[in-house]
């Protein structure tokens, strides 16, 4: 199975990094948040989301607790590490270099 | 710290797997709920907001799919995964699993056994310090004259002479074999024993574990028997490895010896083959046997100088090599002795190794075996081949799905080669656990105990190597076909190619040539062996027991000898059952052997030839036929001429097939004590001396009235009418009448034939197991590969025969496709096995290695037994229904 394209993957890692920067969150609640804030301009998909925290977890960007959520249920709610939010600057300032790129590019053309 | 958290993260994920997929499943599920609140909250009822959140959500098995592949771990969760799979579908074939796991552990076992052997021998190096610096100093040369003994090379004076003279070692040690015996009367209970230099053991680097060991003052001429050392294990048996071992004594051919020391576990001596069970010192051999120039009896071995090369070191042995020979030279050798003496050299062979009877005569017949068993291994590897392939075929289905579901070629290929790899570890675990049985057994077979061997198996570093390196070996071999099959059938996910049926052809082919090796070598060496068999040995050994008796000189000097010799057998004699009695220096295929240069008087031509001191009704005793003139008799006495009687050889070559020789008189011209000429009163037919395989020697009786043999000990040879072992207890009971002190020992004289052909019997009988286990898996496959070529036939048989073919006709067709890939593989076979004949020719007796009459017969037994293998199948495939395989 091919995987989704290196540049989608990349910005969803980061988008989901931003979303849970400042508070931690369960699976549902950065769906929803992304969403929002990106104003339905990222419709690949709700799915798509947990293969990505399971890579983000993986390479111990984030990490995963079980807590009481307002479903009356547990979830599990993902937090940024430190080595993350090392990583979520990291990947903001290469995103601001590439989409300051772009915009220089297109405005020349 | 992030590398810490992804290392758990990782092991939590292997370990908690199903959790894991729980845990997401709940997540999922949670997700969907909420995004159906969702729907519903915008309007939608319950059936369309379900469908909504469907849709918003996307693909629920991609998303598990795809959080299952970053859970991945890396490769070794797979290969678990695969080693897993592999067991469940092995268990679920019992026949093929336990065939293939019979043929792997056999193969590998028997490999790993004979190279334990070979490494043991060939391989491994003495237990000493640093045995690299050893050298052998061996002597070359002619060597005529009087000689007596098995093994050594030095006597004493050229030992002592060898120590002063030398520069290039940083010192020498020296040793030789002795028999003792520990019973101080009544049957001998023998032991290996050794004799040394007071250096030995302190130069070789051997402590004791117990005591102490030897030094140089233990080893001095006209010491008494001061100070034994004994074995490990020979302390572990006689004393049970109690501590007070030091305060203990053994009786030691009648002296009273106290022990000293003991040495340590795996120091078996350094022959190897042998073991020795106590030590004593050089100068506690019997001071004639020391001082007489012409007894050799002990080996040589060297530690190198650091500052020296090896061969620098034989430059100067080479060099001192004509004083040393000069200084000893024994002053009872007539001229031309005395030359041939002077011209003999010394010279150095690599010593890590020690010197080793046991390596000298098996070092061919190990290379052999070596090379059949890989054979066999080879031949078991193709088998499997052709099965596992036949499997994968059957399992194209599954690999068409796997590809389709995403699996990549590299990872069937992977999981094939894990079946493999798993097959094959199993069939080394085996195959290891078995290798020292097999090994155990096979120098039980070897021993016997008049020679005995032994050989300290233990898994060490080398053997293990080499059965991984086999294992890996034959995974490849059988592993790889299926797996690249496998793989391409999953690219082509279509019948199997003209390619595979090709290779298995020539898997085919290439067994029967295998087979063919295997089978002709097997016959090859039972024929030889059979020959060796009804070789005859120029008398009759049946019925006949040999008793030693140790006359010691202090109490038998020799003027009272005479006549207990005779009262003794007198006594005998009247033993009911007992044919006739007589006595003998040498008795035939013993292990020692006499021997002189001789001359007849007025003839320049001299022979060496071989000799023994006989009593007279030797040759009645042993069935020889007296050809001419007379016997040996009582009435020659040590006052009257010595006489002698000649076998048909030695007259042969000293009369040129002229005259008769009886009446005339030989010189013996190598001897001190120059006696009279002695009178040839007889002539007797050939027999063998030392060895079944040796062709005719010249030998010389001399009668021992008038000549007494040098040691004291009397040979007996005793023919009786009743079973053999039945007249030990009577005869035993003679000798402990007459005197209750006499030491005495008793051998069979067919065992002893027997075990003088060990090694051959040896040979015969693996080369035997190894062809019929060739032919036997040969046959096997060629069953299997006719069943499964008729099998895919099938449609093509059910044509033919609908359009008039008959049975008969398919029969032919499939039985002669084969017969040109037998007639292929034998061929290829045939050239091979005659290649591998010429170079094993030494080793096989009365049989030439291309022998017509033995080829045909394999020829024969490999393509009748090929083509009745393939019968089964071939009328099977000839039963085809064609209106079953026509139906569309």
């Amino acid at each position: 199975m091919a995987k989704s394209s290196d540049l989608l993957q990349g910005t969803l890692d980061l988008l989901i990094l931003k979303t849970i920067s400042r508070q931690s969150l369960h699976g549902w609640a950065i769906a929803k948040r992304i969403q929002v804030l990106s104003g339905d301009a990222l419709a690949v998909g709700q799915g798509s989301l947990y293969p990505a925290l399971h890579r983000l977890e993986n390479q111990g960007w984030i990490d995963a607790e079980w807590r009481e959520s307002e479903f009356g249920r547990g979830a599990k709610f993902y937090a940024l590490t430190k080595d993350g939010k090392k990583q979520l600057d990291k990947e903001l300032k290469s995103w601001q270099r590439l989409s300051a790129g772009v915009h220089q590019l297109l405005q020349k053309a | 710290m992030r590398l810490l958290r992804i290392a758990r993260h990782r092991c939590l994920s292997l370990l908690r797997r199903r959790r894991r997929e729980t845990e997401l499943d709940h997540e999922i599920a949670l997700h969907l709920e909420a995004l159906i609140r969702e729907a519903r909250a915008e309007g939608l009822n319950e059936e369309e907001a379900v469908k909504e959140a469907r849709r918003r959500f996307g693909s629920i098995d991609r998303a598990k799919e795809e959080c299952r592949d970053e859970r991945r771990v890396n490769l070794i969760e797979d290969l678990i995964r695969d080693a897993r799979f592999a067991l469940r579908m092995l268990w679920k074939s019992p026949g093929f699993t336990l065939t293939a796991l019979a043929s792997l552990t056999l193969g590998i076992g028997a490999n790993a056994a004979i190279f334990q052997f070979f490494e043991a021998v060939r391989l491994r190096p003495l237990p000493v310090t640093r045995p690299e610096e050893l050298i052998n100093i061996g002597i070359v040369g002619e060597r005529r004259g009087n000689f007596r003994g098995r093994n050594g090379e030095y006597s004493y004076a050229l030992w002592d002479e060898l120590r002063r003279r030398q520069t290039s070692f940083k010192a020498v040690v020296a040793y030789g074999d002795s028999g003792f015996n520990l019973s101080p009367s009544g049957e001998i209970r023998g032991a290996n024993g050794l004799r040394v230099s007071g250096n030995f053991f302190r130069e070789l680097g051997v402590g004791a574990i117990v005591g102490r060991v030897f030094e140089d003052a233990d080893d001095h001429p006209g010491c008494g028997w001061d100070a034994a050392v004994i074995s490990h294990a020979f302390w572990q048996r006689e004393f049970g490895a109690s501590r007070d071992v030091l305060s203990r004594t053994l009786v030691v051919d009648g002296h009273t010896v106290p022990i000293i020391g003991v040495t340590p576990p795996g120091f078996l001596g350094v022959e190897v083959g042998r073991s020795f069970d106590l030590a004593l010192p050089i100068c506690t051999r019997p001071a004639a046997e020391i001082e007489n120039r012409t007894v050799f009896f002990l080996s040589v071995l060297g530690r190198l100088r650091p500052d020296v090369t090896p061969e620098a070191a034989r430059q100067e042995m080479r060099a001192i090599s004509p004083a040393l020979f000069e200084a000893t030279l024994p002053s009872s050798y007539q001229p031309d002795l005395q030359a041939a003496y002077r011209r003999l050299i010394l010279d150095t062979s690599p010593g890590a190794g020690g010197k080793s009877e046991f390596r000298d005569e098996f070092t061919a017949p190990l290379d052999y075996l070596l090379g059949m068993v890989a054979l066999v291994l080879l031949l078991a590897c193709a088998n499997l081949s052709n099965m596992m392939l036949a499997r994968a075929t059957s399992r194209e289905l599954e690999f068409a799905v796997r590809r389709s579901m995403g699996a990549t070629q590299w990872r069937l290929v992977q999981q094939v080669m894990v079946e493999s790899v798993v097959l094959s570890s199993m069939g080394a675990v085996i195959g290891g656990l078995l290798a020292p049985v097999i090994g155990r057994t096979l120098v039980a077979m070897l021993s016997s105990p008049a020679d005995p061997i032994v050989i300290d198996f233990h898994l060490n570093a080398r053997v293990f190597l080499f059965s991984v390196f086999v294992a890996g070996v034959a995974t490849l071999l059988f592993g790889l076909p299926p797996a690249l099959r496998a793989a391409r059938a999953a690219v082509r996910g279509a019948t199997e190619g003209r390619a595979t049926m090709t290779f298995r052809r020539a898997l085919l082919a290439a067994q029967m040539a295998l087979s063919m090796v295997l089978v002709t070598a097997a016959l090859l060496f039972a024929r030889s062996f059979h020959n060796l068999q009804t070789t005859k040995p120029g008398f009759d050994p049946e019925g006949v027991l040999v008793a030693h008796v140790f006359l010691t000189e202090d109490r038998y000097p020799t003027g009272a000898r005479g006549a207990v010799i005779d009262e003794l057998a007198d006594r005998v004699r009247a033993i009911p059952g007992v044919v006739s009695v007589a006595r003998s220096a040498i008795i035939p295929m013993g292990g020692s052997s006499m021997g002189q240069d001789a001359k007849l008087e007025g003839s320049t031509q001299v022979e060496n030839t071989r000799m023994s001191v006989v009593s007279e009704g030797y040759f009645d005793v042993m069935r020889m036929r007296l050809l001419e003139g007379r016997d040996v008799a009582v009435t020659d006495r040590p006052e009257s001429a010595p006489v002698a009687v000649v076998n048909e050889e030695l007259a042969r070559r000293l009369s040129d097939g002229r005259d008769s020789v009886v009446g005339r008189r030989i010189r013996f011209t190598g001897s001190a004590e120059t006696s009279p000429p002695t009178l040839i009163v007889g002539v007797v037919a050939n027999s063998k001396y030392a060895s079944l395989l040796e062709p005719a020697s010249p030998i010389v009786y001399l009668s021992d009235r008038q000549r007494s043999p040098r040691d004291t000990r009397i040979r007996m040879v005793i023919r009786t009418s009743s079973a053999v072992d039945s007249l030990i207890a009577p005869v035993r009971r003679v000798v402990t009448d007459l005197d209750p002190r006499l030491n005495m020992r008793f051998t069979v004289l067919s065992r002893q034939l027997e075990e003088s052909v060990l090694r051959e019997r040896l040979m015969a009988a693996l080369t035997s197991a190894f062809g019929a286990l060739g032919l036997a898996l040969a046959l096997t496959g060629v069953f299997g590969v006719t069943a499964y070529v008729v099998s895919r036939r099938h449609r093509e048989f059910g044509v033919r025969l609908a359009m008039g073919a008959r049975p008969i006709d398919i029969v032919r067709m499939v039985l002669a496709d084969l017969a040109f890939v037998l007639s292929l593989g034998i061929a290829t076979g045939g050239v091979i096995a005659v290649f591998i004949g010429e170079s094993a020719a030494s080793l096989l007796f009365g049989v030439t290695p291309f022998d017509l009459a033995t080829f045909a017969a394999v020829i024969c037994v490999l393509t009748a037994g090929g083509l009745l293998a393939a019968l089964g199948p071939a009328v099977r495939g000839s039963k085809v229904n064609p209106v079953e395989v026509l139906r569309v």
